[in-house]
């Protein structure tokens, strides 16, 4: 009797559950669209930033040059130096967009054991690594472009190492290892491929 | 590889195609012509075990034996 209500239910759940490669295809497609928002941000917020002085004066306040001494030159000029270097991390954050949306395109071909993935998140890895260095450095840069033109004695060298940095290094590195161990999966399923 | 392969002397004896050998087999018939040539590494038992029950014949007489140059055991590995 309990072996009949098993029977009935089992094709059914099976009907129901979808294939794991088609969740992984309907993740991927979730995953690019992240990656078009997440570029469309990266591209925008920092050029609305730098083009308006009222909203970037309130930033560097708030965050970046804190001593209300020290004047911010929020000229033109000034302002597309300080763009222009913050353009570096921006640069470094779209192409980790880009090996993302790449990674996800490959898996939603089917092709997640292959070598396509590895090399993506390779270079995905490598991406957040000169992250964690280009972000400081690109910092360091804008405020210098916004305090160059103050007399001397009040112009800023600062290096800010934080947190965040060290997640995207920490993160990079994971992603590395996980290539790693794709590399040598990858081996296996094409040997296994090779049985037929 | 010295493991050759005689499935398709078997085939001939059957009066079997390799298309349909293939889909009751349940392998594509590009698989089943790789495995005709040799050109694959290994036999899974379940796929010999198909074989075998739908062409009535032994794996000794799909497999046979020729002395020839061993693969090496770090190629084997690998």
């Amino acid at each position: 009797m309990r072996s009949d209500t098993q029977a009935q239910t089992l094709p059914r759940r099976a009907a129901v559950t979808p294939r794991p490669l088609e969740r992984v295809r309907r993740l991927a497609l979730w995953v690019q669209l992240l990656c078009v928002a997440g570029a469309a941000i990266v591209l925008i917020v920092p050029a609305q930033l730098w083009s308006r002085a009222d909203w970037l004066e309130k930033v560097a306040r708030s965050y970046w040059v804190t001593d209300i001494d020290i004047p911010l030159q929020l000229d033109a000029a000034s302002r597309a130096w300080g763009w222009a270097a913050s353009c570096l991390p921006s640069a470094v954050l779209l192409f980790a967009l880009w090996q993302v949306w790449c990674l996800f395109g490959a898996y939603r071909l089917g092709q997640v054991f292959t070598t396509e993935p590895v090399r993506r998140l390779r270079r995905l890895a490598l991406a957040l690594v000169v992250h964690a260095v280009a972000q400081p450095l690109a910092h360091t840069l804008s405020i210098l472009a916004l305090t160059l033109g103050n007399p001397a004695g009040q112009r800023q060298l600062v290096l800010g190492l934080g947190f965040d940095h060290f997640i995207s290094l920490f993160i990079g590195l994971v992603i590395w290892g996980i290539a790693q161990v794709m590399q040598q999966a990858q081996a296996v399923a094409e040997e296994n491929a090779e049985f037929i | 590889m010295p493991i050759v392969l005689t499935l398709d002397v078997m085939l001939a004896r059957r009066k079997m195609r390799s298309r349909e050998l293939a889909e009751r087999v349940g392998i594509t018939e590009a698989n089943l012509s790789l495995l005709k040539s040799g050109k694959v590494r290994g036999v899974r038992f379940d796929t010999l075990s198909r074989i075998c029950n739908i062409l009535d014949c032994q794996p000794g007489d799909l497999l046979r034996y020729e002395p020839g140059t061993e693969p090496d055991a770090s190629e084997a590995e690998s």
